[in-house]
This record gives C-alpha cells, sequence and structure tokens, in this order.
C-alpha cells in the first residue's frame, strides 16, 4: 500500500520530466526541419576576376567566319578550382575564355538551341555552347558567378548518384536547383552511377560501364547483350528520375562518360538505341584539337565536344573556335585559301595552286587526297561545286582526277572520278557503290558540276547531267560534308592532275 | 607527540618534484593551452555567420563558450586578502565533526586537534550519529589522549543536519563555527586562515578548500581531483569575486554564528514536498546566509577528502548531488538577487546551461546527424576541449603524474552525467542517500 502510493506520488514527476524532455525536443526538432527547408545545402560562391582580354584575340575572334550550315561549336570543362590536374581549369583561367569569348561578342548557347538545330533550325552566328561534365563543386562555386556576370548560359552534364557525395567534391541537389533557378543553365545527364569502369574479364581488367560487357565473377562469364541492355537503360533511366525527383526538368542531352560510346558491334547499337531514345543527343568529348560534330556523328546520334584542358590559354581558345567557325559555300575561295587544305590523314597540306590552277602531282603510281575547310564544311548540305578537271591526253594514259561532296558523310559522300575518255561515280567511303559510269569524248579537260542538296546529288559533266544520286535521309544534319579532290597518276608518262577553277556556291 | 603517534595517512599526498624538465613541460602545456583557447575564439568567430544561419543555436554556442572562460576570468580576479589586515583576529572557534560510521574518524580529529590556532581559542566537538559500528570507541581513544575534545553522543540516529545542530549547541560561545567532514582532513594552518576571512564584518561564511586525498587510486578519483580542484580554484573563486559562493562545502568550511544561530531553527526543520530534507545541507545553509552575507572561498586554508573510488558509489553521491542542486536552486535564485548582477547573471547561466544540456545531446546526436548528416563531432570536439583546458589548467598548478587520464574520464562524465540530471529530477522526491 504504501509503496503504491510512493509511486502515484512519483507518477507525475515522472510525467514532468518527459515533458522537460520531450516538449524542448519537439521544438527544438520542429526548428531543425525548418532550417533545413530554409537553409540549404549550399557553398559560399567565390567571385574571380577576369583579366581584360586581348584585343587582337577579341577582333580576330570577332571576325570569325559564320554560316547557316553549321554545327555547334561545343566546349566541354570539369571542374573549375585549384586541384592542379588537367581536368581542372582554374577560375582565373576560366574567367578569361569567358571574359573572351563575351568581348569578341559571341553568344552561349542553350539545350534548347541543340534541340532546335537537330530539328534543322539554324544556330545564332557566333555562337558557342558552354558545358561542365561531372557536376563537380567548382562549377557552382566558380564558374556561376563568372557566367552571371557575362550573362552567359551554360549546360553541366551531372552524375546524379554523385550529386552531393564525396563533399565537398560534387554539387548538392540545392546547389543544383539554385543554378537551375537562375535560368542560367541546363542540367543534363552523365549517367546515374555509370560513371565508372566495371570488370572485362576474370583478369580484372577494368572498362568503361557504358561500353563493357561486364564480366561476372560469380557465374564466371561475361554478361549477355540483354543483361548489358538491361544494366545501361536502367542506369540512363533512374539518372533521369532522379532530375525529377528533385523537382528539375528531366535532361534532353547525355554525356558519355570518358566520351565511350562505342564497344563491339552489337553493343554499340544497343547503347546507341538506348541512348537515342531517351535523348536528343549523346555528348562526345574531344581533347587537344579542333572538332566538330559531322554528319557520321548525327547518323549515331551524337554531338561532338572540344575537351578545355588546364593548358588552354585564351590564344589556344580562340584558335580552336575559329578553326572550328563555319563557312559559307558561298564564300569559300578554295583556290587563293590554300592553308585550308588538309590531308586525309588531317594534317595541314601544302597546296600548289599556279595561275588558279591547282596541281595536284601524287608522283607516279601513286594517290592523292585533299580535303577543303574540313572543320568548318561539315554541316554543308546544300551547295554547287564546279571545276574544270584533267589533264588528259590519250585514253588509258593512267590518269585520274577526282572531285567528292559530302565528304565525311560515310554514306552519302558522292565522289565522281575522271579519267581519259571516261567517268566514274560511287557512293559512300568506307564501301563505295558505283552508282554511273561511261565514256566521255576526248578532251584534255572536263568541266564537272556537282551540285547538292539535302535530297540529291546531280553530277553534271560539260552540260550533260551523268548521275542523280538521292541522299536524302530520315534526319537532318545525317547527310552533309564539304569538298575534297583526289588525283592518282599511275604511269611515270602520265600526265599531271590538275583542278581549274575551282568554285562553290 | 599524539600527531606523530597517528597512524600514516592511507593516501599520502604525493612530494612535487621539480626538476628541469618540469619548467619546460610546463612551458609546452602552457602553450598548448594557450593554443586551444585560441583555436576556440577563433572558430567562434571564424562561425559568427551561423548567427544569421541558426540565431538560436549560434547564441548558446558563443554563450556556453563566453561562460566558461568567463569563470576563469572572474576566478582570476578573485584575490585572498592581504594577511596584514587580519593577522590580529583571532575569534574564538569550533570546530565540528559530525560523524556517522566513520573509520579514518581518528585521523580526523587529530588534524583538527593539530590546527595551528591558540588553544585557548580552540574547542573542536564531535558528534556521533549513533553509529552502528565502533567509531564511537575510536573517538573516545582519541578523546582520552585530549581532554579538550568535547565528545557528544546522539541519543538516535537523526542524520548529518542535527548532527551539525548538536555540534554547534556544544560549540559554547564560538564566534565562528567550522565544519569538517568526519572523512576530510585538515592542514595545520587551514583554520587559521579559513577565520582571517571573518574578519570582514560582513561574511557570513567562508568554503575552504578541499583536494582530493585518495586521487591515486584510480581513474575515477584521478578525475574527481581535477573535478575538485576546477570546482574550487574556479568556480567558487568566480562566485567569491562576488562573496556570492553558492555552496560551502560540508568537508571544510567555516560559519559566523551570528549568520547561522537566527536560521538555524529554519535550516533544521527544512522539508522538501512535505519530507525532511536529509541531504544538501551544505548547500542549503549556505542558502540561508547569502541574501544577508558575504560568501567567501578560501583557496590558502586547505583540506583534504576522500572521494568514491567505485563508480556505482560515485553516482550514486552524484545523484544526490544533483538532487540538492535542483532541489535549492529555487532558494538560491531568490538568495543571488540580492548580489551584483554580473553574479546574477553568472547563477542564471550555471543553472539553465546544465538544464539545456539534455536539447544539446538530443541536437548533437539526433537531430544534426537526421538534418544534415553531420557526425556529433562539434559536441565531442567542445567537450574534449573543455576537458582539455581543465585538464592542463590542474596539470598547471598541480604537478600530478598521469594527470592526462583525467581528462579521458571527464568526457565519459559529461556526458553520461547529462543523463544523470533528468532521473535525478523524476526521483527528486526520494531522500535515500544510497550510501552513507
Amino acid at each position: 500500500m504504501r509503496r503504491m502510493r510512493a509511486a502515484l506520488w512519483g507518477l507525475p514527476f515522472i510525467v514532468a520530466v518527459a515533458a522537460y524532455l520531450v516538449l524542448p525536443g519537439a521544438l527544438q526538432w520542429r526548428h531543425a526541419a525548418a532550417l533545413a527547408a530554409a537553409h540549404l545545402n549550399i557553398v559560399e560562391q567565390a567571385q574571380t576576376d577576369a583579366p581584360a582580354s586581348d584585343p587582337a584575340l577579341v577582333a580576330r575572334l570577332a571576325a570569325a567566319s559564320t554560316s547557316n550550315q553549321a554545327p555547334p561549336i561545343v566546349l566541354t570543362y570539369h571542374d573549375i578550382g585549384y586541384h592542379g590536374d588537367r581536368y581542372t581549369v582554374t577560375p582565373e583561367a576560366f574567367a578569361a575564355h569567358m571574359q573572351l569569348i563575351h568581348d569578341a561578342g559571341w553568344t552561349t548557347l542553350t539545350s534548347a538551341h541543340i534541340r532546335d538545330w537537330l530539328h534543322g533550325t539554324p544556330l545564332p552566328p557566333h555562337s558557342v555552347m558552354i558545358t561542365f561534365d561531372d557536376g563537380a563543386r567548382g562549377v557552382w562555386k566558380y564558374a556561376d558567378p563568372i557566367l552571371a556576370r557575362n550573362n552567359q548560359h551554360a549546360a553541366a552534364f551531372i552524375i546524379t548518384g554523385f550529386v552531393g557525395t564525396h563533399a565537398p567534391y560534387y554539387m548538392t541537389w540545392d546547389e543544383l536547383t539554385r543554378m537551375h533557378a537562375s535560368g542560367r543553365w541546363d542540367l543534363e545527364a552523365h549517367t546515374h552511377l555509370g560513371h565508372v569502369k566495371v570488370p572485362a574479364n576474370a583478369e580484372g581488367v577494368e572498362k568503361p560501364f557504358l561500353t563493357t560487357l561486364q564480366y561476372l565473377p560469380e557465374q564466371r562469364r561475361v554478361e549477355t547483350h540483354e543483361e548489358y541492355r538491361a544494366r545501361i537503360e536502367a542506369d540512363l533511366k533512374e539518372g533521369k528520375n532522379q532530375f525529377v525527383v528533385h523537382g528539375l526538368p528531366a535532361p534532353t542531352l547525355f554525356a558519355f562518360p570518358f566520351s565511350a560510346h562505342q564497344d563491339d558491334a552489337e553493343s554499340t547499337e544497343i547503347l546507341e538505341n538506348v541512348v537515342t531514345s531517351n535523348y536528343a543527343a549523346g555528348m562526345l568529348d574531344q581533347a587537344d584539337a579542333v572538332t566538330v560534330t559531322t554528319s557520321d556523328h548525327q547518323q549515331q546520334g551524337n554531338i561532338a565536344r572540344m575537351d578545355m584542358t588546364s593548358d588552354v590559354t585564351p590564344e589556344v581558345l580562340a584558335d580552336r573556335l575559329i578553326a572550328a567557325s563555319p563557312l559559307e559555300p558561298a564564300a569559300a575561295q578554295p583556290l587563293s585559301d590554300t592553308g585550308g587544305w588538309m590531308t586525309s590523314e588531317r594534317q595541314p597540306a601544302e597546296v600548289n595552286v599556279v595561275d588558279g590552277t591547282m596541281i595536284l602531282d601524287p608522283g607516279p603510281g601513286r594517290d592523292v587526297s585533299l580535303q577543303y575547310a574540313r572543320y568548318r564544311s561539315s554541316m554543308w548540305d546544300t551547295y554547287t561545286v564546279s571545276a574544270d578537271i584533267g589533264t588528259f591526253v590519250h585514253s588509258a594514259d593512267g590518269t585520274t582526277t577526282g572531285l567528292t561532296v559530302l565528304v565525311g558523310d560515310s554514306r552519302h559522300e558522292v565522289q565522281l572520278s575522271v579519267s581519259s575518255e571516261a567517268y566514274h561515280i560511287t557512293q559512300g567511303y568506307l564501301a563505295p557503290v558505283v552508282v554511273a559510269a561511261g565514256p566521255l569524248p576526248p578532251a584534255p579537260t572536263y568541266h564537272a558540276v556537282i551540285a547538292v542538296t539535302p535530297d540529291q546529288v546531280v553530277v553534271t559533266i560539260d552540260g550533260q547531267t551523268v548521275a542523280t544520286v538521292p541522299v536524302r535521309s530520315e534526319r537532318r544534319h545525317t547527310t552533309a560534308g564539304g569538298i575534297s579532290v583526289s588525283a592518282h597518276r599511275k604511269y611515270a608518262d602520265s600526265p599531271v592532275p590538275v583542278i581549274a577553277n575551282l568554285e562553290i556556291d | 607527540m599524539t600527531l606523530l603517534a597517528a597512524p600514516p595517512p592511507r593516501h599520502a599526498e604525493p612530494h612535487t618534484p621539480h626538476r628541469a624538465s618540469e619548467n619546460t613541460l610546463r612551458a609546452v602545456l602552457l602553450v598548448a593551452l594557450i593554443v586551444i583557447v585560441l583555436t576556440i575564439c577563433v572558430q567562434k568567430i571564424d562561425s559568427f555567420d551561423n548567427l544569421r544561419r541558426d540565431p538560436v543555436w549560434a547564441v548558446y554556442s558563443i554563450v556556453v563558450t563566453t561562460f566558461i572562460f568567463s569563470r576563469f576570468v572572474l576566478a582570476w580576479l578573485y584575490r585572498v586578502p592581504p594577511p596584514s589586515a587580519s593577522i590580529t583576529y583571532r575569534p574564538s572557534v569550533a570546530i565540528i565533526v559530525p560523524a556517522y560510521n566513520e573509520p579514518d574518524i581518528a585521523r580526523t580529529l587529530h588534524a583538527c586537534l593539530g590546527a595551528d590556532y591558540p588553544a585557548d581559542r580552540l574547542r573542536v566537538v564531535v558528534v556521533d550519529d549513533k553509529s552502528t559500528d565502533d567509531t564511537l570507541q575510536r573517538i573516545n581513544e582519541v578523546a582520552s589522549a585530549h581532554p579538550g575534545l568535547v565528545v557528544i553522543e546522539s541519543e538516535r540516529n537523526r542524520g548529518k543536519r542535527h548532527a551539525m545542530a548538536t555540534g554547534i549547541a556544544a560549540a559554547g560561545d564560538a564566534e565562528i563555527l567550522v565544519f569538517i567532514d568526519s572523512d576530510s582532513r585538515v592542514r595545520a594552518g587551514a583554520v587559521k586562515r579559513l577565520v582571517r576571512y571573518f574578519a570582514d564584518p560582513t561574511v557570513g561564511a567562508v568554503a575552504g578548500h578541499t583536494d582530493v586525498a585518495n586521487k591515486d587510486v584510480n581513474i575515477l578519483t584521478r578525475m574527481q581531483s581535477m573535478q575538485y580542484y576546477i570546482a574550487f580554484r574556479i568556480y567558487k573563486s568566480a562566485e567569491a569575486l562576488f562573496g556570492a559562493v553558492m555552496c560551502c562545502s560540508g568537508c571544510f568550511s567555516g560559519y559566523r554564528r551570528a549568520a547561522v544561530e537566527p536560521v538555524l531553527d529554519a535550516w533544521l526543520n527544512q522539508r522538501f514536498l512535505g519530507q525532511p530534507s536529509t541531504f544538501g545541507d551544505d548547500r542549503s545553509l549556505t542558502n540561508f546566509l547569502l541574501p544577508h552575507w558575504r560568501v567567501l572561498y578560501a583557496p590558502d586554508a586547505q583540506a583534504y577528502t576522500n572521494v568514491p573510488e567505485r563508480l556505482a558509489q560515485f553516482l550514486r553521491q552524484q545523484l544526490r548531488w544533483k538532487k540538492s542542486w535542483l532541489r535549492e536552486a529555487p532558494r538560491a535564485a531568490r538568495a543571488v538577487l540580492h548580489k551584483n548582477p554580473l553574479a546574477v547573471l553568472m547563477f542564471g547561466l550555471s543553472l539553465v546551461l546544465p538544464l539545456l544540456a539534455p536539447q544539446v545531446v538530443l541536437r548533437a546526436f539526433v537531430v544534426q546527424p537526421h538534418f544534415i548528416s553531420q557526425l556529433p563531432y562539434w559536441y565531442f570536439g567542445g567537450v574534449a576541449a573543455m576537458a582539455i583546458i581543465y585538464g592542463l589548467y590542474y596539470r598547471l598548478h598541480k604537478p600530478d603524474k598521469r594527470w592526462y587520464l583525467g581528462i579521458f574520464f571527464t568526457m565519459f562524465y559529461t556526458i553520461v552525467l547529462v543523463l544523470q540530471l533528468p532521473y535525478a529530477m523524476a526521483t527528486i522526491r526520494d531522500s535515500k542517500w544510497g550510501t552513507r
């Protein structure tokens, strides 16, 4: 009885202590929840001063050529910061890049521009797309304020599974949300957890997640193509889903980790299908060189990008942008612009032009093939090229001189080869198909005109249409390319091949 | 003579070796102390931004740090009065020792009897609270050698408070009453030094300085030695600056009879929620005096006491102290209002901050991990920093081997005792001693 009374007496105290603990605890919990909602996981941004751009560089870049028949010029950065590795550009260097682009009057492209371009809308002149791969912190901390100051736009390709992890390396969802809200950014996909390498065989050789049939150690085999498809599709779909889950628009572009997009033929096709059915385009990377999107890239649904590494100075940047700036076909002057030629090995070519005639002498028993304005004509699909092709002496003199259109479009390119008293027209690069051939009246030169449209290529020799080759493809930008010339001398006494009056309209 | 005949102390005071390396070590420790304090200050300034982000907790963090540091500053400002002013002050003194089942009673009494004070003005009173063992017999053995020792035998066990009152009644006309716990031991000069503070007629009570006698037994007693040293040297000094020492501990404290007599009945018959108060006698008596008298601390009046050597015993003692702290808090609050506003502020903080502790623990271990995935390293860092500061301060003043062990235990103790406070609240009516 006494015990009962004592216990009853104790009860109010226990209740009071519980209240003392729980009530402020609940208040604190609510306070923390409110703070978590109001104060986001965002690091402070750092402002970076940009040095004044070199006026000579600005003038050169501002004078770069433009054309409606052009692919987007795309730059890829990774992290911005002071890590000191090759793929981290310092804030100062990045600020200098952006300042130069801004001062030269170039505009920055959005993902919407890219999507419109894929459907046929030409890009604005003097435009470049700024992209960042991985979603590293420096993009928010350093790059965003620099872009904001210049009123520039950019796209960040996010590895969604790494967001907010490896602190402080990757950006947080709060920072991404803030970036999206600024209107300055497109947030795009870079896999969910696929930016890794997977074992490719029993020896433990590791290869990129997306382009490798993964080795399954428990079963001592590599996965089947079906398992491969399921694995990559699950990752790409989850990557997309993560954006939606975090209140961001679904991404429309996809960047391949390590730029890896090709494996064996079957896997490559599977990957291509999975990417193109989920995204408007896949983004590739090329370090240390000028590169632009070709019709072959577009055939696979891809867009080429130029990696910006820590060694890229404003001079190098300007050189690459100018080298990638598109040329209007009518503005091309292939015979006076002798520096614009390149060998089939992509090396600068020395071109011998005498009195308006290009002399192509590969030497006896040899070939030569030169391409004009390779990076500046990759999206030409409407132009007419004409030339006087020679020089021929007699039938079977062993000289062949050629003119090719849609170069770089391995499915559609059309090559006209003229030899004494005969012509020969083939289509395709890797496995050429003869589409026309026939005799010609004897003459030292023939006047050839090749008219290219997205629908067909019409070849005319001395006023006679000798071939009409259909090139129409279901998608834009999958039929395109510039011109090249070629020559062959069979014998020591074969006449020297020449091309005169080479003009493009 | 008799002092020599006394059995050797169970826990001898270590002598303090003073080697050249000692100075080097002290210099290093001092630098370490300064570095830690500066680091904390820099960190606080660096996180001023939190004031905007999370003002409630940012203010708490700054207040806690300031509170801890400010006690050191206030303690440093408190100075022992120069002896010249009070050198001739020799009031009559009664040392009162309440005893209950105390094996060390003889040693305690010998120390009291050996006090360096004019014999005609000193009386030693021992009250046996009806011990169930041979305590009374050992008291009488001492008394046979010291006829001056006044021995009072209680007819029945009535608790420490009544034993103390009985002692007061037997103290005759002594102006100053010095209470010494039956397991405490005073240095020969301690009583004289303690009494000196009463030369100021506004002083009603003075707490002596008590160190841990059995500190070398284990890590628990080492930790308590550190705690005692800080509690007396820092906390009591800081309070004494305003004449507001909140607890004249039972181990060794002096009271002016004129201050105690008017409140004696109220103190004796004090009840808590209808039950007689059976512990926290020292804190309670101090609270009776505080509104009208200055209460000081005598860092130079040295006594030693034994502390619990087993964890369970230690926790029971801590629980008792926590309960008496809680029970006396409202009275202490009223009493301190008569003091300097800064003393009121410091008292308020010393009350509120421990009461907030469960919320701090909840925040560090549950809320922060949940909302910002932050493990409680700030909490552990803060507790560790405080333990290290106390440890370094302790070591700088007391050359003690293995002093650093106390630091680790202080961290453990800080966290465990936070959980004890709610338990003390829930069982506050329960007046059992647990041990005695």
